[in-house]
Formats: C-alpha cells, sequence, structure tokens
C-alpha cells in the first residue's frame, strides 16, 4: 500500500501464542485465538445463564433476548426437520450461538475473530459432517448410502452419478466452511483497508487529500452496518444448513 | 363475602370470556401489520441464505474435486489424470448441488413422481 507503512490488513489475522506449551513436540499453546473462543464461551454462557434463570412472566431484557433467540433456532429447526429434529437441538444451538457471537464479537474494535480461522470453521463442518454420518449410520446402517443413490437413474449412468453424488457430499464442509471463513475475512479485510485509506489520505500532507478522506470514512461506517448484517447472517445459515445436512442423517432415502 | 347466584356469575364470567375474546382478535389484527416485518426479515435471510449457498455450493464443489484428485495423485502417483477427472467432476458435482437447490422450492410437489 502506498505510504502506509504501519497498516496492513492481514496483521489481525496473526495467531500469536500467549502462553507456550509444547508437550511431546505438539504446539498447544494457548493462543489469542483460544483467548477468544474461551471469551465467546463465557458470554454466552453468562447470557443464557443469567437470561434464563430469571424466569419472571414479564421478561426483562436478558431473558427476553434468550427467549427471543431460542424461539428462532427452534422454529428454524422444526422448519426444516420437522418435530422430531429437536433432539438436535441442543447441537445447533450450541453451533449457532458461538458462531454469532464470535462473528459480533469479533466486530468491537482490538478484538480477534474466531471464525475468520479456517481451521476453525473446518473443525465445525467437520463436526456437523461426523454427526451427520454416525447419526445416519447407526439410525438407518447400509440404508443411509441411499442418500447416494438416487432412484429413477438409468443402470449404465448409476456409477457415474454415485460419482457425483459422493464428490457432492465431499463438498459439503469445505462449502459450509468457506462460506463461514471467506466472509468473515473479507469482511474485515475491507473495513481494514477503508480505515487504512483515511489515515494514509490525512497522512499526505496535500489539501485535496484532506477533502477526500471522508469519503472511505463513510464508507467504512457503511461496511460496519453491513457486517453486523452479514455476521448473523452466516450464522442463520451456518444453522440452517446444519439443519438441512443432519435432516439427510434423520430421513436418508428421498 | 356471600357468593351471588352460581348461574347468573356463570353468564357473566362467559359475557367477560366473550368481550376478551374479542379484544384479543382485535389486538391480534392490529399487530399482524407489526408482525409482517419479521415475516419480511426472514424472508430477506432466506433468500441472502440461499444466494450464498449458490455462490459456495460450486466452489466448494470445484474445491473438493481438486483436493480429492490432488490427494489421490500422491497416493497412487498417476500424477494429473486423477486430478483432471476429478475436477471435472467436481464441477459438475457443484453445478448439480447449485441446480437442486434452485429446484427445490418451486417444484416440490413435481418433484417426487419424477423421482419414484
Amino acid at each position: 500500500m502506498a505510504a502506509g507503512g504501519g497498516i496492513d490488513p492481514i496483521h489481525q489475522f496473526h495467531i500469536n501464542p500467549i502462553v507456550e506449551l509444547k508437550p511431546f513436540g505438539l504446539n498447544l499453546s494457548f493462543t489469542n485465538t483460544s483467548l477468544w473462543m474461551v471469551i465467546v464461551i463465557a458470554v454466552v454462557s453468562a447470557i443464557m445463564v443469567y437470561g434464563s434463570s430469571q424466569r419472571a412472566v414479564v421478561p426483562g431484557r436478558l431473558q427476553s433476548l434468550s427467549e427471543m433467540i431460542y424461539e428462532f433456532v427452534a422454529s428454524t429447526l422444526t422448519g426444516v426437520m420437522g418435530k422430531e429434529g429437536m433432539k438436535f437441538f441442543p447441537f445447533v444451538f450450541t453451533l449457532f450461538m458461538f458462531v454469532l457471537a464470535s462473528n459480533l464479537l469479533g466486530l468491537l474494535p482490538g478484538s480477534f475473530t474466531v471464525t475468520s480461522q479456517i481451521i476453525v470453521t473446518a473443525a465445525l463442518a467437520m463436526l456437523v459432517m461426523a454427526v451427520v454420518l454416525v447419526y445416519g449410520i447407526a439410525k438407518h446402517g447400509s440404508h443411509f448410502f441411499g442418500l447416494f443413490v438416487p432412484s429413477g437413474v438409468p443402470g449404465w449412468l448409476l456409477p457415474f452419478v454415485v460419482l457425483i453424488e459422493v464428490v457432492s457430499f465431499i463438498s459439503r464442509p469445505v462449502s459450509l466452511s468457506l462460506r463461514l471463513f471467506g466472509n468473515m475475512l473479507a469482511g474485515h479485510i475491507a473495513l481494514k483497508v477503508f480505515g487504512g485509506f483515511v489515515v494514509v489520505l490525512l497522512g499526505s500532507g496535500a489539501v485535496f487529500n484532506y477533502v477526500i478522506a471522508p469519503l472511505p470514512l463513510l464508507l467504512a461506517v457503511a461496511l460496519t452496518a453491513l457486517e453486523v448484517l452479514v455476521a448473523a447472517l452466516q450464522a442463520y445459515v451456518f444453522a440452517i444448513l446444519t439443519c438441512v445436512y443432519l435432516n439427510d442423517a434423520l430421513h436418508p432415502g428421498h | 363475602m356471600s357468593e351471588p347466584d352460581p348461574n347468573a356469575s356463570d353468564s357473566e364470567l362467559r359475557a367477560r370470556l366473550g368481550s376478551l375474546k374479542s379484544a384479543i382478535k382485535r389486538a391480534e389484527e392490529n399487530e399482524k401489520p407489526g408482525a409482517s416485518p419479521v415475516g419480511e426479515d426472514k424472508a430477506l435471510a432466506g433468500a441472502m441464505s440461499s444466494g450464498f449457498r449458490a455462490a459456495t455450493d460450486l466452489a466448494g464443489g470445484i474445491i473438493a474435486g481438486a483436493l480429492i484428485g490432488y490427494l489421490g495423485d500422491r497416493w497412487l502417483g498417476t500424477s494429473p489424470f486423477l486430478l483432471i477427472a476429478f475436477l471435472v467432476i467436481g464441477t459438475i458435482a457443484g453445478f448439480r448441488s447449485v441446480y437442486r437447490l434452485g429446484s427445490r422450492p418451486t417444484s416440490v410437489s413435481k418433484r417426487d413422481p419424477e423421482r419414484d
């Protein structure tokens, strides 16, 4: 970047160990990612525990917040999977709250966005796929693999279609993790770049640059609003896709 | 406190219940325009979620195919062939999942006889 020097839009994603911990050659250091995961879980737990501890008939702010989130996730879940999908409610709710809280907390200045690390989102997506596979095979046995064999396909085309279905199934965790990671990464880089423009323009010394310096600032404000929307939306997308994939484990044969 | 005639209080209660029901109905009808923005928000979220889904399903199919092909090549030593083959298959899989995403909401009733 021209003349910026100190402004590096990628720097915010660096992982720095806070407590070095390397037993048996494994790198198990407590990093800033781990710290922010702990913070996210602490915040979510505090909101939900405090919100559900009051049990007032007329709910206060936190209680109505947690009730709204509960009902939102529950209606999303039953909308996709029906009533019997409620047995997955704790799983989907945990994922939704973790992703939502880490997206929103990552928007605070100076914080660290856990979901902008692809290894975190990939681990979440792998967890979803592992639950789908384990539950589907445990409940339906070999019938679960009927998911890969669509009916009404002529015999000579069947091996090809099954191959495509298998690749399509493998691509699910890839796209699930890429979507969240990509949105978070791109949004934070864009915010940092536009913030950097303001600094560069103000530091350049030319009068014309002082005049146009507010423009990227306005855009950064607008982008922040967009990022709040994207943060909530990506958590919703992650939750609803988890429901769609879990629905395949519940009802594989269609 | 002496109890009044039970029948009289019954009809009185029924009248109160009826007036309450009509009041609730009126309140619900008043709230309907207030409730529709929530529905619109959810429709917007649904539309944007399927948009994001279509974009990344395509990319995900291609990347997954390339990954399978690359790892298979490294495992079997068949240098470029598995990569090329699975890249094509992954692209088809990506397009197929986008196609399925597009065809799902409109033709739910039409799809079932076609598939059986």
